[in-house]
Order: structure tokens, then sequence, then C-alpha cells
């Protein structure tokens, strides 16, 4: 849930998240749209269960995502340190990559 | 990799230490870096909203103001260079005569830095905590949970439990409720007495620790007032959930089982000094406080074992912000000392009333220690429950590893505990917990490698 | 005081291999290791499984190289060795066979390919030359910067934390006796074998030995010393690096002929990369090398590395570097491994000097031949009386 209580948002911008737009606000990290969006299955465990953000300060790494660069090359980054800007493609890792 | 000229000083970390040593460091006419994985100054105590937010009351709570002001002077020092969003991969103490070196990924992609003086100031991170469904999406350290927050206002579930021994989580539960969400229950695993007892023994014995007590003893009013029960004397047993958590199972101390329906946890047993780049660097480290954990050893002015190292804040031992902040301006007072920039009877003038108020900081710092000891309320874990979340080694393999070596290196070569994208922080506490016990974990822990924060290849080839 | 046939000095997998065969034909053996087991080059190497002839035999001229190719006798040797070993030792070794490109990417390179085919013929091993495009049609993730390839489809990789503990456990099953941090302090030579004093957390203690092998990596030269007789062997610090894991397939070990470098994908899914770029040694205050402290990156070896890495197989840079390590090995005079009997000294046994987790298997079984009694024909080019010259007032 996004409080409005302390903070004013600036206007939404959108992202692409595993292919479809996902929308969030400029500042935000990457890590607040992904759970925002009920997106919060990071990776697939060996176990075969879902695995989640833990820590949210960067020393973790549960939370590692593919940024897809304009290029087409990847770039993986911890989403909690992530500053969402607009027409980001991120993909997370929750398929068969491990 | 490219270089640029050395800096006088450069600091690791922008929260309270780092910024006080810079704010005593500035104006001398030096070159100051500071470096921080976060977008903006403050730390995790004052993890900062993005600038493309307007916030009002921010942070309100009386016990923060000094650190907002300082922070405030801070990010006003026209001679001190921000280099916010990159993480320090790794040191090279003495790479040239009289300069350290260090590898940052920078957002440009990695680069060498050197400096004459080096500050590590990297703060602590939440005890990991094992035990049934850890791994689940919905659970978080505090800490993490925190920092959603305060820093972007946002909560991340409809229906929190925290759980722990550390009074924290009743700040961080006023924090959910002032955002608009909902805190299911505080729990703490210590009986309320233990909690409760050391503070009014020490009533009136002074106002330093008085707000952060004041601040704790609001908010668990608060707490009430609204409705979120705060609990005593329940151990976590396991989380619930398939896909999410989806619950909380706690034991009584009859035996019995609650089991508390929510969609994000919270752990909140104490904290870790970040100590990765210290025990790369091959500082001296020491075993400090309660928990044992690896803190870097100093002198009165904050300096390493290795010469031109210092090292401030929660890296040198959990304290608080406000230690963190003394600590910061005596690590300053050190290097500008040890540049020359300060005769020794002045700095020693400057130090003695920093060190009388340090002394007075620690020793609160040691009753919240206590207050917050772990020790008997950890929860109880089979062999299935995970240890080592990134390579996914389970107890009963660690244990099985236990009985034919003898060492935390040993046993990470052995099971892949620690070999992970986190580089042991995950779970190299817990190893040394169950390979000596809490009170006798003496084992160096693992060897500490390159880079210190996964970095993306192509960030270091350009 | 008790008294073992064999004595052997160092937890490895040369080590722990020799102590399994000595105690298969009956022998009692002590091994005793300073430290943990399998916790030095055994244990830190990136484990490829080259049977090709290594780069580095080829870069200090054409006698030396020559001299090195009769390594690759061994190496076919060691090819049937791990074929094997799982099932020898009952055990998953992550054993991967699926083949090893050596690739080049100019003329100049694809020329050196050739010499050294023509080398490794001499001693039947057939490596054939492909070109860029079948090269990379067998390993797809190749850059198109590679011209050529040697391509052995019996290379590959296996796991070097599971190899030695298996080893040791099976040595263990047939009646040796392991001792992790225990080190040796003193020897006394005596008419038949040795008496030996050793130092564990429970104190000094003696015991007798028939005989003694060597096999302590890069600390094997300083323990020579004990014995009194210079071993040329020094220790090298290596550096590996970890990609995070990953699904994209690499099925080969990839080595560049022109450079350092090996890169494969391990059992657990992260691309291993190294190829012999060399970190710094600690140095003792009064001179030598301080093997007791760790070695360190150094930043430039790492780069270089990891451009050659992204140079060749380019879907690298997408990936998290997520450790970069050291392992401190050891190379001898004439960079061919050491193994066999000490003339000087009789019963002591010495085997060390590199490329031993490849070759470590089968260096081990002859060994253990010889000091049981039928030493092989197989091993007489590395064994130590090539540096009789060494020890001539030694002994």
């Amino acid at each position: 849930m996004r409080s409005s209580r302390h903070f004013r948002r600036p206007g939404e911008v959108a992202i692409t998240v595993d292919g479809r737009l996902v929308h969030g606000f400029p500042g935000e990290s990457l890590a607040t749209l992904l759970l925002a969006a009920g997106l919060d299955v990071f990776r697939i465990g060996a176990e075969g269960k879902p695995r989640g953000l833990y820590c949210n300060m960067g020393s973790c790494s549960e939370c590692m995502v593919d940024l897809v660069l304009e290029d087409g090359r990847r770039r993986p980054m911890r989403a909690c340190l992530v500053t969402i800007g607009d027409a980001m493609v991120v993909e997370r890792r929750a398929g068969s990559d491990g | 990799m490219a270089e640029c000229a050395p800096y006088d000083v450069l600091i690791v970390g922008g929260g309270p230490a780092g910024q006080a040593a810079a704010l005593r460091l500035h104006g001398a006419g030096l070159k100051i870096g500071v470096v921080d994985e976060q977008p903006r100054p403050g730390g995790q105590i004052l993890r900062q909203p993005p600038a493309t937010f307007v916030a009002a009351d921010w942070m309100e709570e009386r016990s923060y103001r000094p650190l907002k002001r300082q922070l405030g002077r801070f990010e006003a020092a026209p001679d001190v260079e921000w280099l916010g969003g990159s993480s320090v991969l790794g040191i090279e103490p003495g790479s040239a005569p009289g300069v350290h070196g260090l590898t940052v990924a920078t957002p440009e992609g990695a680069t060498g830095i050197r400096t004459r003086r080096l500050l590590v100031a990297t703060g602590c991170y939440d005890m990991p905590l094992p035990l049934a469904g850890w791994t689940l999406p919905g659970l978080f350290t505090t800490g993490g949970l925190q920092a959603f927050v305060k820093s972007q206002g946002f909560v991340p579930g409809q229906r929190i439990v925290l759980v722990g021994t550390h009074p924290l989580q009743l700040l961080v539960a006023r924090q959910v409720l002032q955002a608009g969400g909902r805190v299911e229950r505080v729990v703490f695993v210590q009986p309320r007495s233990a909690l409760l007892r050391p503070f009014l023994r020490r009533a009136g014995g002074g106002l330093v620790g008085g707000n952060a007590l004041l601040a704790a003893a609001r908010a668990w009013r608060d707490l009430g007032a609204a409705g979120t029960k705060v609990a005593f004397g329940l151990k976590p047993v396991r989380v619930a959930g398939e896909q999410h958590v989806s619950g909380l199972v706690l034991a009584r101390s009859d035996g019995t089982e609650e089991h508390l329906e929510c969609d994000a946890v919270g752990l909140c047993f104490g904290f870790l000094p970040q100590s990765d780049l210290p025990r790369m660097a091959g500082l001296a480290m020491e075993r400090q406080g309660r928990l044992r954990a690896f803190s870097a050893r100093h002198d009165e002015w904050m300096e390493s074992d290795v010469a031109g190292i210092f090292v401030a804040g929660e890296t040198t031992g959990v304290a608080g912000a406000d230690a963190a902040c003394v600590k910061g301006a005596l690590a300053g007072l050190g290097m500008l000392h040890s540049l020359g920039r300060i005769s020794e009877p002045s700095a020693r003038k400057e130090a003695a009333p920093l060190r009388r108020r340090l002394a007075r900081l620690l020793a609160f710092a040691d009753l919240l220690d206590r207050v917050a000891d772990p020790s008997g309320c950890y929860p109880e874990v089979d062999d299935q429950t995970i240890l080592c979340r990134c390579e996914d080694v389970t107890y009963g393999s660690v244990r099985a590893a236990l009985g034919t070596c003898g060492s935390a290196n040993a046993v990470k070569l052995l099971t892949r505990c620690g070999m992970g994208p986190c580089q042991g922080r995950n779970c190299e506490f817990s190893l040394l917990r169950l390979m000596h016990g809490p009170s006798r974990c003496e084992d160096a822990g693992f060897t500490v490698r390159f880079p210190v924060r996964p970095v993306p290849i192509g960030d270091l080839t350009g | 005081m008790d008294r073992f046939d064999a004595l052997i000095i160092g937890g490895g997998l040369l080590g722990c291999a020799t102590a399994f065969h000595l105690a298969s034909i009956g022998a009692s053996v002590l091994l005793v290791e300073q430290g943990e087991l399998n916790s030095g080059a055994s244990g830190q190497n990136a484990g490829s499984l080259h049977f090709q002839m290594e780069r580095r035999f080829l870069e200090n001229g054409d006698a030396l190289a020559d001299q090195a190719a009769a390594i690759v006798a061994l190496n076919r040797s060691a090819i049937e060795e791990w074929r094997t070993l799982e099932a020898l030792l009952g055990c998953d070794l992550h054993v991967s066979m699926r083949g090893g490109l050596m690739v080049a990417e100019t003329p100049e390179e694809l020329l050196l390919l050739e010499r050294k085919a023509a080398l490794e013929a001499r001693y039947g091993l057939d490596a054939r030359i492909v070109d860029g495009a079948e090269a990379r049609a067998l390993c797809p993730s190749l850059s198109t910067t590679v011209i050529a390839a040697s391509y052995l489809p019996e290379e590959g990789h296996a796991d070097p934390r599971a190899v030695t503990p298996a080893f040791a456990r099976a040595a263990a099953a047939r009646g040796a006796i392991l001792r992790p941090r225990t080190s040796l302090v003193g020897v006394e030579r005596e008419a038949k074998g040795f008496t030996v004093e050793l130092d564990s957390a429970e104190g000094r203690e003696k015991i007798r030995a028939g005989s003694l092998l060597l096999a302590a990596g890069a600390c094997t030269g300083n323990l020579a010393a004990l014995v009194n007789v210079h071993l040329p062997v020094y220790p090298v610090a290596l550096l590996m690096s970890a990609t995070e894991r990953t699904g994209r397939e690499i099925a080969q070990l990839i080595q560049h002929v022109g450079h350092r470098l090996s890169m494969k994908r391990a059992h657990a899914g992260n691309i291993l990369i190294g190829g012999g770029w060399p970190s710094r040694l600690a140095s003792a205050a009064g001179g030598g090398f301080d093997l007791s402290r760790r070695a360190t990156v150094i930043a430039d070896s790492l780069v270089q590395n990891l451009r050659l890495a992204v140079r060749t197989v380019p879907l690298v840079r997408e990936l998290n570097l997520i450790r970069s390590w050291t392992g401190v090995t050891a190379i001898t005079a004439d960079q061919l491994p050491l193994a066999g009997a000490v003339p000087q000294v009789p019963g002591l046994f010495v085997a060390a000097g590199g490329s031993a987790f490849t070759l470590g298997p089968t260096l081990a079984r002859l060994l253990a031949g010889a000091m049981g009694g039928r030493p092989d024909d197989r091993l007489a080019f590395l064994s130590p009386a090539r540096f009789n010259h060494l020890n001539s007032f030694m002994g």
C-alpha cells in the first residue's frame, strides 16, 4: 500500500516488467514498484518455492533483477537500489533461469 | 577502469558517522568524498525519500531531530563530494605508498579510487534469523520493512506482524500505523520483565538514551491506542504460506501454538556490523556485544591497525546513531590530526568532551544490547530449514558437514553455505552460532572475497 | 610409538587419493593436514579437466614445450581415470566430460594450435582443429571473434569441493587414518623409515613410518627442509572468479591458446573464470613468502581476466561477479610436476607442482604403486631424480 500521509508523489510513469506495463512514481525504488504491483516473487529457490525480497538495503541480494538495456544487453541489479525511470525494462528471475 | 586524483579523505557510508566525520573535516581545504549505495545521504536511520517526492512531516519523532540537523549541515557542506548510488567492491590497503585503493561500482561503471585516508563507516544490518518459511515473499527484516515505510511511503503488507527481541520494533510498528498501515501484533520473544526491568532499574540515571526510551514508550502507548497488541513470551515457530506469507505460527511457553494470520512479517532480533570491508582489508577485528559480532578494532582516534584506515559508527560495534555521530566526529578529528591539520593538544582538547559523551552513550547501548539479547529466544530449526538463503543450504547439510570439519571456511567448501551473492552476510552469523553456541563463536568466519557486493561483469570490464 | 607403513603430509587431492590407494592394497596409512582437508589448492581450483596441453607449457619456448609434451601420455591415462572415478568412489563428483575447446582468435594463434596438436599427436592424443563456425556450433555462446579451436570431446570439469572429500571418505573406509589440524614439526631418518614428530591441539606426538610422502602443495618445498633436501617447488597464487548462477548454457571447458583463460559453467550453474592470472603472495618480514597469510587479488589481473572472458564468451558481461578468490598452488623449476621417490633419502616420496586436479587421481594411483614397491615407468619423467644436482650436497 502506498501511503500519502507524508509524501506527495510526482505524476506516474510506466515501466515494463516481464513484458507488461507497470505504473510507478519517478524516484521510487524498483523494489517498491514491484511489491506495490504484487510482483513479489524474485526467483524460484532450489526447492521450487518462490523467493522474495528480504533486507531492502542492498545487503542480501535476494531482490536481484535484470535491467534490459537499449541495446538488448542485460544488467543485473538489486531492485532495492534501483531508482525507476521512464520506459525502463525489467525482467525478474522467477522463471527457469533461476 | 578509470582513475581520478587521490582524495585526502574518502568516507564509505553517508550515515550519521560518515556525516559527522565529513563535517569535522570540511573547511580545511581537503578533497573529501563520501560513497554510499543509496542515492541520497542519511544512512539507514534517515533513509531519505526520493528527491522527486515532496515530503511533509517526515521523521518528526523528536529522537530524530539532532540527526536531521546534522544531515542538513552535511548536505549543505560545499566541499564534500557526494558519490551516491555507488558500491565499494573492495579495498586494497597500501596500494601505493601512503595511499589506499578502492574499487567502486558507480552508476557509470566500475572505477578505481585512491585516497590518503579512508574511513569505513558502513553501518550495520539486521541480523538474519533463520526459521521455517523465512524465505517466503512477505518475510522481511524489520529494518527493511521500515525502510519501505520511511523512505518510500510504502507499507509492504495489509496485515503486518513484527516479531523479535529488539525494542526498535515498537517504533517501526508505530511508523507503519502513522503511514496508514495495520500492524496485527508486535511480538517480543522475551518476557515483559526482561524488556522493562533493566530500563526501570536505570530510570533517573541521566538523560543519555532518554530520548530513545521516551520514543519507545510513546510508540507503545500509541500502539495500544490504535488497538495493536504488544505480546511477550511467544517464540516464532514457522512462517506459514505457499506462494506468500499467510501467517506466523508462535509457540507459547506452555508448548501450545498460536497461528496469527498476516501477509507480512518483520524479524527484529538485533543488528550486525557490516564487517566485509574491514575484513577484506585485513584490519584487526574483535567480537563485540552479546552477539559477539565482528567489529573493527581501533585506537582512541578510531584508526584501525592499518595506518590511514579509520573506522566509525556501527561498523565498530552496534551502539546507535548518537554514538555513531560521536565516533564519526572522533574519526574526523583523528584524520585531521593524522593529516597534520590540527595539533595533538588541540585535538585532545576537542576530543575530551566527545569521549565523555561517548562513554555515556556506550553505557546506554550496552543496556539496550542486554535488553534485546536474543540468546534463548532463537527459534528451533529443523534439518529442512534453510540456513544459507543464496545457495539453499539447509541446517541438515550444515549439521552433517560439522561432523567432519571444524571451520566456517571448510563448511562453506563442503556445503556451499556462504557461496552465493550475499558473500555470507545472510548465513555466517547463524553458522557460527550453530558451530559454537551463542557465547563462544571464535572462528574467524568466512574469508571475505572481492567483490563485497555483486557487480555486473560488464561494469568491471568497461 | 605407533608405526605406519606410510605417512602422508597434506590433505589435498594427491594426499587423500594416495592414502586411498595405499589403504586399498592393505598398507597402514596416516595422513596429516595442517589445516582442514581439501582447504588448499585441491579445493580452491576451478575444477578444469584439461587433457590438451596447457598453454602455459607453450609460452616459454620450444625446448620446454617439447619436454612438457610428455605429459600428454599421462593426460590420456587421466581421461580413463576420470571416466571411472565416480564408480570407483561410489559418489557423485559432478564429473562432466562434454568436451573442451581451446580457442584461437588470430592466424598466429591458429598456428600455435596446430603446433600444439602436432606435439600432442606424438603422444597419441587427437584434438581436432575446428573452424570458428564449427566451434560456435559446438558452443553457441562463443564469440564471433573465435576463428578456430582445438576440440577434445573428453575434456570438461569436475567439482573440486567433492573429489578430495570423496577420496578421504573412501580412504578412511579402508582403514587409513586422516588427521586434519595436525602439522609435521620434525623428521628423524632411521635405517628403515622415519620417526616423525607431529603437532596438534592434543599436543606433540611421535610416530614411526616406513615411507613418507610430502604432498603439501605450495608448502612442500619448505617441508622438504625437515628432511634436509631441496625440492624446487615454488608457490604461485592464482586468481579465479565465479559469476552468479545462470541458466545459460556453456557445455564445454573453454580455454584460449593465446591468452590466459579458462571458463566453464560448473555444476551449480556458476560460470568459473580463471586461466592463470596472478595474485600477490604475502611476503615475510625477513624475506621469502608467508604462506600462512592470504594472497591478495591484483585488480589489474582481475580486469584483464574478465575482459578475456567477455571477449570469448560475451554473455558473461551480463552476469554478476560474486566472488574472486586466490588459490595457492605450486610450480616446479621446469614446470612439470614432481612425483616419485627422492633418491637421496630412501623412503621419501614427493608429489607436488601443479596440474594436480586433472592429474591428481592418476598421479596418486601410480605413486601409491611406487610407494608399495611397484614403480611405474609412466612416472619416470616426473621423478625428482631430474633435480639430483640440487641435492648433491644434501640428504
